[in-house]
Formats: C-alpha cells, sequence, structure tokens
C-alpha cells in the first residue's frame, strides 16, 4: 500500500549572518506581547542592559499594533531599515 | 493524477495508520490512509489542480495545496462531495480579519467553529438538528476533523508546541455545525452576510466550546437568560469586545417570530442589554488589555458605565440549529484579538 504525506513544504526564511564581536550594534526590541505596563518595564530594563553593553551603540523599542496579528509589513521594513539586529519577544 | 507529496510505502492498513503516529501526522486518533486513489477521488470531486495553492497554514506556513488540502480531507474520512466545503472554510479561515496565526498560537482556547448553510447541508446529511454540536454524523465529524488535520500537519497546531492553549476544548478534533434552515423562520446566517439565497456557503468564527443557556418561556424570559448569561466576568467579550455566536434552536426561533421579533431586533436587545459595569471589568482586568479595545465613546473614566459585550450589535451572530427543546448556547469568541467570522460561497463542483 502506498500512502501520501500530509506534511506540507514550508516558506522558507532566509538566515541573516551575524558578526557578535562588530562594534557599534543597534539593536531593535520589538514587543510581541500585551502593551500593558509589566511589558514596557520589562523592555525598557533588557534595553538597559543590552545598552551597558561595550558593542552595542542603541536598542530601540517597538511594538506590534495588534499583540496575537502578525507584524505588518511596513513594521518589519522599520525595524530592518533601523537595526542591525532585531529581537522579538513578549512579557507574559 | 502526478503528486508532489511524499510517498511512503506500507505492508498494509495497520501499519500505515502506526506510520502516521509515528511520524506525528495524527491529532491522537486513527485516520484513514490517504492512498493515491482516494487521493485523487478527492481532488477530482473539486474540479482543482493538485498543485494550486490556497495559501499558507500559519504559523509554520506549511503551503496549502489542493493535494495536501485532499490528503488530509482523506485521512478524516470525508467523501469526496464534501470536500469543495473543505476548501472553502479553509480560504475562509485565511483571510485577515480571522486572524488565524493568533488563533493558532493564542493561550485562549478558541477553535474554528464551522457553520454550513444552503442546499448541500441537506444534499451531504449535515446534522442541524438535534446534538448539533455533537456526534453521529459523518458529515460533521469528518469536514470538522479536516480541518483540524489542516491546521496540525501544515499549521503545526501541536499542544505545547506552537499551540498554546490554555485547556483548549473538544471542538479541536472536530468543530462543524449546519443551519437548521428549514424550521428558521428568519433568512439563512450567510444571507445576512452578503451571500445570495439558495447559495451554499460555510462560515468560519473562532469561539469555545458551546455553553449551554436555559431559554425558555415568553420572549421576555427568553431574553433575560441570553442577557446574563452572555454579560458574564471572564469571557473575552467582555474584557475584549469581538464578537459572539448565539445558537437558538427552532422553537426558540418561532417564538421570537411570532412576537414580531426579527433577529437584528434580538441582536439590538442584547447589545443594549448585556452589558457589564465598566468599573466591575476593570476591577478584575490584572492583564491591563480591555482599554485597548473599548472604542473611543466608551465613557473610560465612568466606572457606572455600562460596556456592551461587541462593539456593535452585528457582531452578535445569531444562528438557528439543535433540538427543539428548552436550550440555547453560547459560543463566546475570542474577542477583539481575532477569530472574527468569516462566510465563504461553496463553489459548485
Amino acid at each position: 500500500m502506498r500512502v501520501l504525506s500530509p506534511v506540507g513544504e514550508r516558506r522558507q526564511f532566509v538566515q541573516k549572518q551575524i558578526d557578535h564581536g562588530a562594534q557599534g550594534r543597534v539593536i531593535g526590541l520589538v514587543n510581541n506581547g500585551f502593551g500593558n505596563e509589566i511589558a514596557n518595564v520589562f523592555f525598557e530594563r533588557l534595553q538597559e542592559l543590552l545598552l551597558a553593553k561595550p558593542q552595542v551603540s542603541q536598542v530601540s523599542i517597538w511594538r506590534k499594533p495588534m499583540f496575537t496579528r502578525p507584524s505588518p509589513e511596513h513594521l518589519i521594513d522599520e525595524v530592518a531599515a533601523a537595526s542591525h539586529q532585531a529581537v522579538v519577544g513578549l512579557c507574559a | 493524477m502526478q503528486f508532489t507529496s511524499e510517498p511512503v510505502d506500507v505492508d498494509d492498513y495497520h501499519a500505515a495508520v502506526e506510520l502516521f503516529f509515528e511520524r506525528g501526522w495524527t491529532d491522537g486518533l486513527a485516520i484513514v490512509p490517504p492512498t493515491e486513489d482516494l487521493v485523487e477521488a478527492m481532488i477530482q470531486a473539486s474540479g482543482r489542480e493538485p498543485h494550486e495553492e490556497i495559501g499558507e497554514i500559519p504559523p509554520v506556513q506549511g503551503i496549502a495545496t489542493i493535494e495536501k488540502l485532499a490528503i488530509n480531507s482523506v485521512m478524516a474520512g470525508c467523501r469526496p462531495e464534501y470536500f469543495p466545503i473543505v476548501i472553502a472554510a479553509v480560504e475562509a479561515m485565511l483571510e485577515p480579519e480571522h486572524n488565524l496565526n493568533g488563533v493558532q498560537t493564542t493561550t485562549h482556547c478558541c477553535v474554528p467553529l464551522l457553520i454550513v448553510n444552503g442546499p448541500i447541508a441537506t444534499q451531504l446529511k449535515f446534522n442541524a438538528s438535534d446534538g448539533v454540536f455533537g456526534n453521529g454524523f459523518r458529515a460533521n465529524g469528518t469536514v470538522g476533523r479536516a480541518i483540524r488535520l489542516i491546521l496540525w500537519n501544515l499549521g503545526g497546531n501541536v499542544p505545547g508546541e506552537v499551540d498554546k492553549s490554555t485547556q483548549a476544548h473538544p471542538g479541536k478534533w472536530s468543530f462543524c455545525i449546519a443551519e437548521k434552515e428549514d424550521a428558521s423562520p428568519w433568512p439563512p446566517f450567510p444571507v445576512e452576510r452578503g451571500i445570495e439565497t439558495g447559495r451554499n456557503a460555510v462560515t468560519v468564527f473562532s469561539c469555545e466550546a458551546p455553553h449551554s443557556v436555559l431559554c425558555y418561556g415568553t420572549v421576555k424570559q427568553m431574553l433575560a437568560s441570553l442577557v446574563s448569561s452572555l454579560s458574564t466576568l471572564g469571557s473575552n467579550n467582555v474584557q475584549a469586545m469581538g464578537e459572539t455566536l448565539v445558537v437558538l434552536n427552532p422553537w426558540q426561533a418561532r417564538q421570537f417570530h411570532k412576537e414580531g421579533w426579527s433577529k437584528p431586533e434580538i441582536r439590538v436587545y442584547l447589545w443594549e442589554h448585556a452589558r457589564v459595569r465598566l468599573g466591575s471589568i476593570r476591577e478584575v482586568d490584572a492583564l491591563g488589555i480591555a482599554d485597548q479595545f473599548w472604542p473611543s465613546w466608551v465613557e473610560k473614566e465612568n466606572d457606572d458605565y455600562r460596556v456592551p459585550i461587541t462593539e456593535r450589535p452585528r457582531n452578535i451572530h445569531i444562528v438557528v440549529a439543535g433540538g427543539e427543546t428548552y436550550f440555547a448556547a453560547l459560543c463566546p469568541g475570542w474577542g477583539g484579538l481575532g477569530g472574527f467570522a468569516v462566510t465563504k460561497e461553496i463553489k459548485p463542483m
């Protein structure tokens, strides 16, 4: 008996190479969770910790317009244009 | 017919079932092995090409070709004539307002519910009567499960992995009803949503499991029960609005109709009366999300303001289904976060 796999091909994402030793890094943080005060405290503290590292020159924080929906293209483009590296995360 | 899916040779039926369990290709229940002849029959029933892409199923973005949808539909036990309903439901779920990415990954329990309307519901023997949310009917059971397997195999909706649903609900096995159009005094649900009368259509709405409401007696008594059940703290609708579903049984619908109530009038009544004091919502809103969903006309500084459960009356959906007894059912939605109802016409074969 021959059966067919139900699992599909997946969209392939391009992996960007990161030079961890480079100086003057600009980091983007994207808040992917509730836009509440706890999350603000968390991301601002993360910003402080990253800025204390010698390789990091700037850390900017963005918040998705709606935390349950994927980031809109314009936000992805904006973060990508402004940052060497971006981290998406949430504080629940 | 040429397939692009990976073929696997197995000794027999039992080996095929075990293979699907071993590879994580099924949801915890046995499947019908998707052999090439069964998949081909499914695709031919749709009149579509196997390589046609409907979209990508989030969040893992598995590409939903007609071939992949057919394989999962065979696994669920669908008959080929059910397949156009599965395709239309997938198209509906992928509309941006449904926010399938969020539905697949939320900690809330919402699950896409399918509501089938039109002559096809009777022709294919969908249950719209006694036990409508329950078991016993191949069409409801297998179409609903086909959607679940598609979300599982193409969308990666595995609990504890991308599916973060806290408790989920049994609709994760299968969640499909039909409207009892021939016993309803009102226009069918899709007609209210812009579909031509007499057409076949499927609506997807992500919602909680049905909550029973003892809803009997006079219209006034029935409305009082519905209002109270709709406006309870802890419901996502109360904190984050969105959409909600009221399922009235045909007897209840006729009582309303006899007293001159249309569906829009019931919606307005429920919207005006199913409200919760703003201060009470704030007291339990530990996540601080309610403000993000209240429209500007909500008096946010007034604790005594009565907040409606949806932004507008038309976000309270009313469908007629079930046995003719004392009960109605409510299926609260996910709130303003997504899972909104989308209706698609089922394209003829």
